[in-house]
Parts: structure tokens; sequence; C-alpha cells
């Protein structure tokens, strides 16, 4: 490939495995014929890097992945406030796509509502009374979500009408039901699963010795690409001798454009983009953001104080395989029975056991873990009056002026994403990359006596 | 096709004066406790009425019956039936279906005139009301389409009809109008039928994937012909009606409905019949004022069918593909999430089974990482540096987007001899710091500054590992300043007082470009 096209082709590449779906307007104009500019190259590379698959037709392009786990981290937000969809929102979401499956080219709100009403009535618990507080509101922002990704056109009228009363407003949409179906791709049917573990890709493709590698190091991979971090002591032998290779950061590198920084604890691909993110660290995105930056700071300063840091605990973290196991049980605790066809359903753990069995010996001994300082509540709390004291509560924001113990939990939440922390009973364990932003006390200013210097949060963005 | 009368005056001789509530009446029977049997007993007496037996004795129904038993399953015995009572039910005063009459047969004596019998017919709406029901019944969706090759038809009988009204012929005239009506009348019952049909298998596909996929193709050809037909006749059908408008419209009409033979009409009225069904065939071809034809009308319905089939055969095929449909996967699915005991397995489920998530990444990279070995941990190996700006405003520093020009050259002319001279006078500090050192003279105010403010870039970026503090560098374009561990520390003299450095030593050295060109001149 010619250098001066490298830049539009990774461009291309980060757009795809950044969003996983492209159409003419979603994220932005113009992303999709960047896309398929280099869709033949992005297809090709996507599958023997990751085993992923892109699908491009003129209307979109859609990048399937192959998941190796649950990511209960990953959330669909809403368009406007970012917040994570709830419960409500992601059953109507699906009931909307089915609902749109089975119209026309178009439909309006107060027919797709009609629809919408009696599947949701037959779901326990969930149901759609317009008269219910929380349930338009839910729609409107399922709608929204829609229409940002392509998927609807208004054509007229608005939903803010409708929501405002739905006797008398009313909006209508165009629906690109090629967008529709490509937002909804499971890689099984999900009638078909007995277990969620069912959506998950399991190697098998032989079990062999090449084989078994050639899948560690497309799991590899796959974990450098969609994770900020990935820690050595977390994956099994295999993959860990995989992530070590130098070929994996050159291939991946060459992909995305971006760096890749190896350290003894593990391997993270750098967004120095400050896109290439769905969470972006350190970076905008108001209070949250810059709170968490200053608790691993304080952090830092806890475990290089000579006097502080002998009263540290180093304690082992939990098994991640355990916790992927607690989450998958939670999400198999929901399963509806009635749907499934126990005929055709594809029994994981049948599966499994047999590659358990083979893989066993080497793959789940785990590189000698190393304890984590552990960070007890209490000591996080007084971090965060610390710094509400002297920055003065008003830099952080009319929302969390009077919370400083919300916006403690939001930004721990926000690194525990972002793997730089582990939540556990109690407090956090402090993993090895949160050493990277130990400086972020070095570039604040002290603060003067006189307030100088306090943070200064402007308030065009202090609206999340 | 229901005209009112407007006029007041009763028309065909008062002979249809049953008013709506009694004509409703006549449908009774299929309310009935046993309406199958009433459906079968008159049944038995259609079958007679086709054999030209029109007033029929209860005996001649159970007959009848007894042979339409041998042929279909179904039918009642006539044993079981009290065939006297439902006849004479069927023709009470309230329904009327049928008509009874006593059996005009002499008797003879006096036991068989006391043992006498009605005979029953059918009413002439009795009739019409069976009828009705039977096509309720039997209507069957194959029966459904739309003719491509009526199209043809029309255009010769409005041809033949522009002929006959030019020649006079009034009997051609009558006869080629009453089939152009009946045949469009046909069209337009067809094409609701099919399109209500239509309507049926996309609300029952569910049901059957399989019978819809085996007539998609020709359900697709079918209707995209009948558009191809529709759309290549149209002009000329337009032209054709032209045509016998030339011909005069009001002498045709007037022929027709003097050869009408309707005698219960007045002949105003046949003439007011007759100018309805022109101006009905008229619009089907012609445009009138604003409104599209009926033609336009029947293309775009065809075209909305078509992108419904394949609507439907997206759903169908899409649904056959795993066995399970998009639909019920989704519904599923919503169960699912719904039912998930936290907001985070629920988004995790989700965001799995649609196949959507996002890549996430750190940002702040080193510039210079291969100089860091990868085999130091986090914890040693230096920070990233995070912009001040970006904590400080929460801004990353950027250009920003263009700004509008500003014509005022003066002000830019002086800002920029401002801050010219202050660079120069920076940089001449600059180079009297090199020359001559910071240590063991009193600093002037500007190298004091120049010092401050690579001694702040120097304390930003130095790392302090494991509790000791590492040297730090800050360099402009002119000098590079270090920070030295050094256990006796330094001290700068200033103009305004004495700068204490504990436990660092400054070194400073010319940086870059300069070095370059100072290794040049020397």
């Amino acid at each position: 490939m010619e250098t001066a096209d490298l830049g539009s082709y990774q461009q291309a590449a980060r757009l795809m495995l950044l969003h996983g779906v492209v159409t003419e307007s979603y994220p932005r104009a113009k992303a999709l014929a960047l896309v398929l500019q280099w869709a033949d190259e992005l297809a090709k590379d996507f599958r023997d890097l990751f085993g992923y698959s892109l699908q491009t037709s003129a209307r979109h392009a859609r990048l399937l992945r192959r998941l190796d786990a649950f990511d209960a981290s990953q959330a669909f937000l809403t368009v406007k406030s970012k917040r994570p969809f709830d419960r409500r929102r992601l059953a109507y979401l699906c009931l909307i796509l089915a609902c749109l499956h089975r119209s026309r080219v178009e439909i309006n709100l107060a027919d797709l509502v009609k629809l919408l009403t009696p599947s949701a009535n037959t779901i326990e618990h969930l149901g759609f009374d317009a008269t219910a507080p929380g349930h338009k509101d839910a729609v409107v922002d399922v709608m929204d979500w829609l229409v940002d990704r392509g998927a609807l056109r208004t054509s007229d009228g608005s939903m803010e009408d409708w929501a405002r009363d739905h006797d008398r407003g009313d909006a209508l949409f165009d629906i690109d039901h090629d967008t529709c179906a490509a937002l909804f791709r499971p890689n099984k049917p999900l009638q078909h699963l007995v277990s969620a573990a069912g959506l998950l890709d399991t190697p098998t493709a032989g079990t062999g010795r090449d084989p078994r590698r050639r899948f560690a190091a497309q799991r590899a991979r796959r974990l450098l690409i969609e994770y900020p971090v990935v820690y050595f002591s977390e994956t099994d032998a295999e993959t860990s001798i995989a992530l070590r290779q130098p070929t994996l950061a050159e291939d991946i590198a060459r992909l995305t454009g971006l760096p890749v920084e190896r350290r003894a604890e593990g391997i993270m691909l750098v967004d120095t983009t400050g896109h290439f993110t769905d969470k972006r660290f350190p970076g905008r995105g108001g209070a949250v953001n810059r709170t968490a930056g200053l608790i691993l700071a304080k952090i830092a300063d806890l475990r290089e104080d000579p006097d502080r840091a002998s009263s540290l605990h180093y304690l082992l973290p939990t098994d991640p395989g355990e916790e992927h196991a607690d989450l998958l049980s939670r999400i198999d605790m929901a399963l509806p029975q009635a749907g499934t066809l126990e005929a055709l359903a594809h029994d994981p753990h049948a599966d499994d056991g047999e590659h358990a069995a083979e893989a066993d010996p080497d793959a789940r001994e785990h590189e000698g873990q190393t304890g984590l300082p552990f960070v007890e509540d209490g000591t996080l709390e007084q971090m965060i009056t610390e710094l509400y004291e002297e920055f003065g509560p008003s830099s952080f924001t009319n929302k969390w002026q009077a919370d400083p113990g919300g916006l403690l939990a939001e930004a721990v939440a926000l690194l525990a994403d972002l793997r730089l922390v582990h939540i556990v009973p109690g407090g956090i364990l402090v993993r090895p990359a949160a050493g990277r932003y130990r400086n972020i006390t070095a570039v604040l200013p002290r603060p003067a006596h006189d307030g100088q210097f306090a943070l200064d949060f402007p308030t065009e963005e202090t609206s999340r | 096709m229901f005209q009112r009368d407007d006029s007041g005056v009763s028309e065909s001789f008062d002979l249809d004066s049953l008013t709506v509530g009694d004509r409703l009446r006549l449908f009774n029977f299929t309310q009935r406790d046993d309406p199958v049997a009433y459906l079968w007993v008159l049944r038995a007496m259609n079958v007679l009425r086709a054999v030209h037996q029109l007033q029929v004795h209860p005996d001649d129904v159970a007959n009848t019956l007894k042979e339409l038993a041998t042929e279909h399953d179904e039918v009642p015995s006539a044993a079981d039936l009290n065939l006297r009572g439902m006849l004479d039910n069927l023709s009470s005063d309230d329904e009327q279906v049928l008509y009874r009459v006593e059996d005009p047969l002499r008797c003879g004596n006096l036991a068989a005139y006391r043992n006498r019998q009605s005979v029953y017919q059918f009413t002439e709406i009795g009739y019409r009301v069976y009828r009705a029901v039977e096509e309720v019944i039997g209507s069957r969706v194959q029966d459904a389409n739309l003719s491509r090759l009526i199209f043809a038809d029309i255009l010769t009988d409005f041809k033949s009809l522009a002929a006959a009204n030019r020649e006079g012929d009034r009997d051609e005239v009558y006869r080629k109008l009453a089939r152009l009506d009946s045949v469009l009348e046909d069209m337009t019952q067809r094409a609701a039928r099919f399109y209500l049909t239509l309507n049926d298998v996309a609300r029952t596909t569910d049901v059957s994937p399989e019978t819809f996929l085996r007539y998609k193709h020709a359900l697709l050809a079918h209707m995209s012909e009948f558009t191809a037909e529709l759309e290549r006749y149209a002009p000329r059908l337009a032209e054709a009606v032209y045509e016998v408008e030339d011909t005069g419209v009001e002498t045709l009409l007037e022929r027709a409905a003097a050869v009408d033979e309707r005698p219960m009409m007045r002949p105003s009225a046949r003439l007011e019949d007759w100018r309805r069904r022109w101006i009905g065939l008229r619009q089907w071809f012609l445009a009138d004022g604003h409104a599209e034809t009926k033609a336009a009308h029947l293309q775009g319905a065809t075209r909305t069918a078509i992108s419904g089939v394949i609507a439907l055969l997206r759903q169908v095929t899409e649904s056959r593909r795993g066995g399970v449909s998009r639909t019920t996967q989704l519904r599923h699915l919503a169960a699912w999430a719904a039912a998930a005991p936290d907001e985070q397995a629920a988004n995790a489920l989700v965001s799995a089974a649609f196949d959507l998530r996002s890549v996430r990444h750190l940002s702040g990279a080193h510039g210079d990482d291969d100089q860091i070995s990868p085999r130091t941990t986090w914890w040693d190996a230096p920070g990233v540096e995070v912009s001040i700006s970006l904590f400080r405003h929460g801004k990353r520093p950027a250009p920003g987007g263009p700004q509008p020009v500003r014509t005022r050259r003066g002000a830019h002319a002086r800002l920029r001899e401002q801050q010219l001279a202050d660079r120069a006078a920076d940089r001449e500090a600059a180079k009297d710091l090199l020359d001559h050192g910071p240590h063991n003279r009193v600093l002037n105010e500007a190298e004091t500054r120049a010092v401050l403010k690579l001694l702040t870039r120097a304390l930003q970026v130095r790392t302090v590992v494991a509790s000791r503090l590492r040297s730090g560098t800050g360099s402009s374009d002119v000098l590079t300043l270090r920070l030295i561990p050094n256990e006796r520390g330094s001290q700068l003299r200033t103009e305004t007082g004495t700068l204490h450095l504990p436990g660092f030593a400054l070194e400073i050295k010319p940086h870059g470009a300069m070095r370059r060109s100072r290794t040049e001149t020397s």
C-alpha cells in the first residue's frame, strides 16, 4: 500500500472498529465513502487479524465481531444525554426493531406504539403505558438512537410533540430496512441458545498445536484492539505468549496507525487521536473524567509517600474467569425458557467440556499473579474530600457540588471500565496501568491560598 | 353502485320497498342455532332451482339433501332436521328468504287437504341473500388476480363504441357501453380483492411462509406485468376515450338510454344512470382536474403492493434462515433483557446479541516510547505527559477552528511587534544565561524569567521513582536546563531574591539548533 494512502486506510479501519456500523449518516456524512473506498482491504485485514468480518453494501458497512467474553462495561447510550440504556430501553429497542421489520417503508410513531404495546405487555414487568412515567421517554430515546444511526429518518412531525401530548403530536419516519437489518446481527439465532455463552466465539478449528496457537494469536489481537489495557496476568499462557510477539504490535499499529505500549505487566494500544475510544481518558468529559485523573494522582501520591506506602495492603485480584462466569450466570438467570428451541439449541457446556479438557494443562495456568495495592473506600472518600477542599466544591460543577460521594462513585466506575482499577468489596485494587497517569498532579499547579489556579471547569461541559 | 334518487319519487313502481332493517333481517338464518343446516337447506333449494323447480315441497328438499349427502360429508341428515319448521322459519314474516305458498295441487280428499302442505320458493331478494352468503363462504384466495389481458379488450371496445356512435348504431352503442362498464367494474373488483388478499397474506404469513415462498415469483411477475401493461395501454386508452368524446357524448348517452331495456325506470333516470357510468369510465383513463386517473391510482397501488411483497419476502427469508424469524428473535431478546437482574448484565447481553460494541483505549502517549524498556513496570516507567490545559480547563490545546478574518491590521502589527520584541528579549536573556551561566552572579529580571520558565517545565516532567527524585529537563529553542540531583543543592541569586534549589544543581546547555550553530561558529 502506498504510504500516502496509509493514513486514509487507517482512518477507515478506526472508524469501523469504533462504530461497528457505518451508514450514510452515521457517525457522520462521508464516513461511509471512506470505508467503502477501502472495503476490500479492510475486509481482508479484519478477517486475517481478528477473524472479524466486514460486510459492506452501498448503503452501509458493518463489522461483525467475534466475542471472546461478555463486557459489562459496554452499553448502548442515549443520543442526547449519553446515559446507558436501562433494561426498559433495551427491551423497547428490540421490540421496536421487530415492529419496524414488519412495516413497509414508513411508519408513524402512533402506529408504532400501537404495534409495540401488545408485544411489550406480553413481557412481565415491561409493558407500555403512555401515561406511565418514563415509558414514553424510553421510546423517544430508542427512536433517537435509531435515527442517529440512520435506521430511521424523521420526515415529518417531531417526537417531542408526541412525548408532550401523544393524542395530538406525532412523527413520521422513513425506515431504512437495510440499516435496521445491519444493526441487529446476532451470530447465532437467539432461540437456539440455552445459555448466553453460545454467543461467544469458541475455537472450533482443530485441536492441534498450530491451530491453537493461531487462535491464541487472534485472540491476543482482539484483546489488544478492543480493550484499553491487556494484563498478561489475566490471560492464559498461550495468549500471553502471543501478546509478547513483536509482530502483534506491528500488525495492529499498521492497521490503526496508533502506537503500542509494552510494559512488564501488560500491553496496550495508545489512542493518540483522542477519538478511537468510546470512553475518553484523560480527556474531555467533564468533572467525572477529571476527578478520575485526580484520584489516580492521589493514589500515586499515597503509593510514593514513604510514610503511608508501608501501610498499603497488597491483595491478589480475583480471577477474571470467575468474574466473567458470574456475569454470564446473571445473564443466563434471565433467559426466557418459553421461546427456546431446545431441539436446535446449542449447548455450550457440552462443547466447553471437551475444549476445557484439552486446553487445561497449559492454557489455564495463569502467570504468577502479583498483589495489587488495595485502597479502601474510606481512603477514597478522604481523597475526594481533600480534592473538594483544595479546589473548592464549586469547581466540580453544579451537578456534583454537593455530592462528592456520587462523583467519586462515577469516577471509580470510569476507572474500572478503563481497566485501571478493579472494584472489590470495601475498596479498589489499583491496576498497574494506573501508573501511567501518576503525573497528573505534577501538571496541576498547586493551588495558592488565594484561590488562584483552582480547577477551572467551564460551564458548558458540565451538563452531563 | 348504491345510487339514491334525490327526487323523492319512489322509483321502479315501489317494488323495492324493503327498508334496510328489513333487508338485514334476511340474514337472520346465519345467526340461528344451526346455521350450517340452514345453509344446506338453502343449497338444496338452489339445486332444485337450477333445474327450474321453483316451488318445492319439503320432501323434495329432503331428497335433494340425501343426494347432496352422497357427495359431501357434512350434509346433515334430513331425518334429523325439522325441515318443515326450518322452511317455515325461512319464510316467516321476519326473514322472507323463502316465499311460502299453498301447494297448488289438488288434494282430492279431505285427509290430504287437511294434511296439505306448503311449498316454498326463493324470493328474489332471498336468493340474493343466499348467493351473498355463499360468495362470502366460498371465496378463495386463488381467485384474486389483476387481469392484464383486459386492457386490449377495453381498447377495442372503446374503438367500436366510437365507430358505432359515428354510424348511429344504437344497439351497438348500448352493448359496448354496457360491456365496458361491466369490464371496468370487474377490474375494480379484482384489484380490490387482489390487494385485500395480499394484505391477508401479509398478516398471516407467519403461519404459512412456505406457501408464500412458493408463489412469490409468480406474484411479483404478475404484478409487474400488470403495471407494465397498464403503463403501455394508458396513453392509448386515453386517446380512445377522446376519440369517443369527439363523436358526441350526449348523443351517445341518449342512444344508449333509448335502447336500455330496463322497463322499471323512467327515461330521465336511465339517461342519468348512463351519464354516471360514462363519467365513471372516463375517470378511469382521463385525469379530471387535479385528481389522478383511476388507472394511475391502480398503478400506484400495484407499485406499493410490490414493495409490500418484497418486504414480506425479506421477513420470510429471514425467518427461514435458522428457522427463527428476526422478529421473534428480537422479542426473545427483549424478554431476556427485561428480565436481567441488573442493568450491566442486560447491556452486556444486548450488545453481544446485536454484535455491537466499541473499542476503548486510553490516551496520552510518550513521545519517545522506544527509549523505555518493555521490561519496566508501569509504575517505574515515566508517566505520560498530560497537558495542563486539559486538566485545568478541560480542553485539549488545539489550534481551534478557523477564526474570522479581521481587518485591524494596525493592531495586529503592533501586537506582532510587541511579541517579536518580547521574544527577542527572551532569546537575548537565554543567550546571556548560556554565555555566563546561572551560578555565581545576580540574574537580571529577564534571565530570571527564562530560568523560571524552564524550571517549571523541568519540574513538570520529572518523575519520582521509589521516592527518589530523578533529573528533569526543560528546554526552550535556545537552551536546555537540566536538574541534576546534587546533595549540596544550589541557589540562584536574582535581583528580587535568592532561589534555593535543595537537592539539585542546575546545568544549562545550548539546545538543538542553537548547539549546532554554536559548534559551527566555534
